[in-house]
């Protein structure tokens, strides 16, 4: 059974009947049931309606033929939903037990968008408790493992959805990215992976971590499928109202990349930095133009991110009181409380002003940084992680060190700009490597843009996990 | 009532809770009534705080809010947010509210009481309500049954300054903010519907009698008694009397007050503590980050600015001057915007038909004329129609008085030698003679006119 | 140094007392961490930037339309009583106190056997 690549070979597939919307499905079921229990990536399989939903759309294709795309733009593109995302009648439990029975009556914009557009729900994936740290070892219903590696972690807090896609057990994923929760799994497991503009997708109907931070992206094998998910699920939604309409900028033929000297110091793991110079000269060697910036203040956006988070966090946890869903707070597991004490400590009265207040302005002198530096470049590339995929217990015990994992990326949520993780190589010990885009507000096409000519020039794409 | 020390002067600050008539809640698209509505029939995941679900400000709610800060002579911020203010309870789903902290829609306003003093507001802001809570008795269990259909309905918030001294402004205060809601039509304020609740904080400090009350020689004491959950106009009266009664004999006997917030028990006309301040509340207010601020423009204040009316203390003013009406009536007449109005049509109408005006407001008032006749025309008609069927003609009415005035000469006497009531007794004596005829207004201007001579 | 049961009352969780060391001590690393904000000089900067008029099109009409049917409103309470969400009496102005995590398991194990 030959399942696709990405999207546009799946059309090509069907559209010379070589196969049917059922047959991938049944494709991608027998590899999670061959292979999930090696690493732990589901926790909702969607199996009755993912199947009501395959038949219809071999329905309408046999109907309609390729018309069918013009009114479902995505049909019968199989997507895992992080679990997160409420979905009508399905069990949605954020990996956490406080959630453990409860069932969302209700939508979230992106799983109902890409409803419209024609996507197959195959499950839900999981994740750290609450979107909460960087390994995927945080969830309540255990940790999910790297495919590359079952003694590595597959990076979170989107983990099971990267490592949903990467084993071929759906086409894409829909995380979250509060602070590198999509590009962190994305980059330790090899494939695309977007965290978008902070309101350019609404997050209404996804759990919500830190919602000034939080932004719903995706997991795919190409920058081009994510880029379909991303056209298929933004825009104002009249339920977030921090969602704004912005028509994307014009591509350009030639791009300025921009590197910063503060992205490459000794604290990066040498084959990180390695991999990074090697990108860069790729990309010079095909047209890209590159230019040394500089983001002095990138070294306070993890302290920034430590207080504006968990503060979010507190607050956003309140409504979870066991009354009228889910059980009652004594179900939070340490890591959730942790968070929650901190958060209220640094929102508390005498502390509000030092912690809170100084970090809102801090984050504000970031964005101007961001600001001026992307004026003069249109992408600036950086590492996601500093180190390649870690070892299952290797931080676990040490929250500190396991928040400093997030060094590279906290810098896009605090400054709402798109990032794009893309993977490039593998380590010497088989393990992905990959690096990330950064753009300017809404520019997520020039992101597409520059990915898509790396993606056809890359010699090293570190291909999928294998699954023995 | 029990005198007050006059050593002591109360200190009386109000927050006012006002429900907006909006049609959908605050933050989300469910109906806003809530009253005698099936139990949690109008509620979504937004107003549950539902896993994931996200509030969508209200526009109407915002600009009806900016219209009554506007008829209290708020300045309107023109940077606004919501925060969340953080405390736990089965009635707040999300376990914060959402409100406004440090930059509320409208700040420093003011109102003018009958006697033309002059009182500050702090503020006015929007927040959003919480569930309803019920307790009862189920099988052999205390429970406590939850409605969420009142949540995130859109509610107002007035807070004045510090500055009331007695609790009879109190009261013509808040019902001139009861008044200017309706007149805006922006809530019933029922107070029996709970869709307007009142809170008084009160303290007491001690003046120099020689300075008297101004209120730059008041000193703020160092504690406030907040006064909650009191559901009607006179029981918070007298609810005030009863704890500046309470405060002062504490401290006349020299204890110090704790600082709390007590309810009020009709039947023993007393105030009981509800719950100790001791441990201070920490609500953690931070910038509500799903909403962002809000910008409202000179040009959008104007454009809501013309939906301003005349509010309820400046007509009254105008009733006084421009009508010659007493305060009472003018109270009465203001207190109601379609009675206003009737009665300035009826006004107009009676000088047009040269009626006597006083009467006619008299009867308005008193006997509900306005009621009985749907316009003022039709009652202006029915006067003019009972006039000429039962006035007596000048000339009867003259020789009434005359032989009246021969007749009771004792009683016109009594009047000379300044006993006003005998001007009752030759009243009712010329009636008589007229049987029935004539009004009683005409006839006293008739004898006083002849009286005098 | 941060008074972790305290701010776990505000934040309405039962820790124990393990947890309370553990927790004081790993906040004390991350306060350190946060600490180092006081560097940057932020006297001049503006905040709240994130704006929309109120005369923008991101309003919704105030229009209300059908709310969720009361069975899946209620569909996930632990506890109902017709179709009110029920919890154990509350006495007024009491902050709703966390029961102990021992207590909660054992009794979630009961309703579910």
């Amino acid at each position: 059974m030959k399942l696709p690549i990405n999207y546009q070979q799946q059309k090509k597939l069907i559209s010379e009947k070589k196969t049917t919307h059922v047959e991938i499905l049944d494709g991608y079921l027998e590899r999670i049931e061959k292979y999930d229990k090696k690493v732990n990536s589901f926790l909702t399989l969607m199996k009755e309606s993912s199947y009501k939903q395959a038949r219809l759309c071999d329905k309408l294709f046999s109907e309609l033929g390729e018309d069918v795309y013009k009114k479902y733009p995505l049909l019968g593109f199989v997507v895992s939903l992080k679990d997160l995302y409420a979905a009508e009648s399905v069990r949605t439990t954020a990996s956490s037990k406080v959630l453990d029975d409860y069932t969302s009556p209700y939508d979230s914009t992106a799983v109902s968008r890409l409803r419209a557009d024609g996507c197959i729900f195959i499950g839900k994936t999981n994740c750290d408790a609450w979107a909460h740290g960087s390994s995927g070892e945080n969830s309540d219903y255990g940790p999910t493992k790297n495919p590359w590696n079952f003694d590595f972690v597959p990076g979170g807090s989107s983990s099971g959805s990267a490592v949903s896609v990467t084993c071929d057990f759906c086409l894409a994923s829909t995380g979250t990215d509060t602070g590198g929760s999509i590009r962190l799994p994305a980059n330790f497991c090899g494939v695309v992976g977007l965290k978008p503009t902070w309101g350019a997708i609404s997050r209404y109907g996804v759990v919500a971590m830190a919602s000034s931070l939080d932004c719903v992206g995706f997991f795919a094998n190409s920058s081009e499928d994510a880029r379909s998910l991303f056209n298929a699920t933004k825009g104002i939604d009249g339920f977030d109202a921090t969602v704004t309409n912005v028509t994307p900028a014009k591509l350009k033929n030639d791009y300025t990349i921009g590197i910063a000297k503060e992205y490459l110091n000794d604290g990066v793991n040498p084959q990180v930095k390695n991999e990074l110079k090697r990108v860069i000269s790729t990309l010079e060697n095909n047209g890209f133009t590159i230019k040394d910036v500089s983001l002095p203040l990138t070294e306070h956006a993890i302290s920034v991110y430590y207080i504006i988070q968990p503060a979010e966090v507190s607050s956003n946890l309140a409504r979870y009181d066991g009354v009228r869903y889910g059980h009652d707070r004594s179900y939070f597991a340490p890591e959730a409380k942790r968070r929650i004490i901190l958060g209220t400590h640094v929102l508390s009265e005498g502390y509000y002003d030092a912690f809170y207040i100084k970090a809102m302005k801090v984050r504000e002198k970031i964005i101007e940084e961001f600001d001026r530096v992307l004026n003069e470049v249109d992408a600036i590339i950086a590492p996601v992680s500093p180190t390649p995929p870690f070892k299952l217990g290797e931080k676990a015990q040490d929250p500190l060190q396991m928040y400093l994992a997030d060094i590279y990326t906290v810098a896009a949520n605090i400054a709402g700009i798109p990032a794009l993780a893309i993977p490039s190589n593998i380590t010497t010990q088989n393990l992905p490597l990959g690096f990330q885009l950064l753009g300017k507000r809404f520019n997520e096409e020039v992101l597409f843009d520059i990915a898509n000519k790396f993606e056809s020039v890359n010699t090293k794409h570190p291909g999928k996990a294998q699954l023995l | 009532m029990k005198k007050i020390n006059p050593e002591y002067i109360p200190i009386i600050g109000l927050e006012v809770h006002i429900e907006l008539n909006t049609k959908r809640k605050m933050f989300c698209r469910c109906c806003a009534e809530h009253f005698l509505q099936a139990a949690n029939s109008n509620t979504c995941p937004t107003c549950l705080g539902l896993p994931g679900a996200m509030p969508y400000p209200n526009k109407t709610a915002i600009e009806n809010t900016v219209l009554f800060g506007l008829a209290l002579g708020c300045k309107i911020n023109k940077y606004s947010k919501f925060d969340r203010k953080h405390y736990f309870y089965p009635d707040l789903p999300k376990g914060y509210q959402i409100t406004q902290y440090d930059l509320p829609f409208c700040l420093n306003g003011k109102w003018e009481s009958p006697d033309g003093k002059f009182y500050q507001i702090r503020r006015v802001h929007l927040e959003e309500d919480t569930g309803k809570l019920q307790h009862k008795n189920i099988g052999d269990k205390k429970m406590s049954l939850i409605d969420f259909n009142r949540s995130g309905v859109p509610l107002m918030e007035l807070v004045t300054e510090p500055s009331f001294h007695n609790p009879d402004d109190v009261l013509a205060f808040l019902k001139d903010i009861q008044t200017l809601a309706r007149y805006l039509q922006i809530s019933n304020a029922d107070m029996e519907k709970g869709s307007m609740r009142l809170e008084a904080n009160i303290s007491l400090t001690k003046i120099t009698k020689q300075l008297g009350i101004d209120e730059k020689n008041i000193k703020l004491p160092d504690y406030k008694v907040e006064l909650k959950n009191i559901n009607s106009f006179r029981f918070l009266k007298n609810a005030i009397h009863a704890e500046i009664v309470r405060q002062t004999n504490l401290l006349s006997r020299g204890e110090k007050i704790k600082q709390e917030t007590r309810g009020y028990d009709e039947q023993t006309n007393s105030t009981y503590s509800q719950r100790s301040k001791e441990n201070v509340k920490d609500y953690r207010y931070f910038p509500e980050p799903d909403i962002p601020s809000i910008v409202i423009e000179d040009e959008t204040v104007a454009i809501i600015q013309k939906r301003l009316v005349e509010s309820p203390w400046e007509k009254r003013k105008r009733y006084i001057k421009e009508f010659g009406l007493s305060q009472n009536y003018a109270q009465i007449l203001t207190s109601d915007l379609n009675r206003g109005a009737y009665f300035e049509k009826l006004y107009r109408l009676t000088k047009k038909h040269h009626l006597n005006t006083k009467k006619v407001v008299d009867l308005m008032i008193n006997k509900n004329y306005d009621q009985k006749f749907p316009t003022p025309q039709g009652l202006v008609l029915d006067l003019l129609k009972t006039i000429k069927t039962q006035s007596p003609s000048d000339e009867q009415l003259d020789r009434a008085v005359s032989e009246v005035l021969i007749s009771q000469r004792k009683a016109v006497s009594d009047y000379k030698s300044g006993k006003e009531n005998a001007l009752g007794f030759l009243i009712g004596a010329v009636s008589r003679k007229l049987s029935g005829k004539g009004d009683a207004m005409t006839i006293r201007d008739k004898l006083t006119e002849s009286l005098g001579k | 140094m941060v008074n972790i049961k305290y701010l776990a009352g505000l934040a309405n969780l039962a820790v124990s007392e393990q947890e309370a060391k553990t927790f004081g001590k790993q906040l004390k690393d991350i306060i350190a961490l946060i600490s180092k904000l006081n560097e940057v000089d932020t006297k001049d900067v503006e905040l709240h930037r994130s704006r929309i008029d109120l005369t923008s099109d991101k309003y919704l009409e105030d229009v209300c339309s059908t709310s969720l049917p009361t069975r899946s409103v209620l569909y996930n309470a632990a506890s109902k009583h017709n179709d009110y969400f029920s919890v154990d009496l509350i006495l007024e102005n009491k902050q709703l106190m966390p029961k102990s995590p021992e207590f909660s398991r054992s009794l979630n194990k009961k309703i579910s056997k």
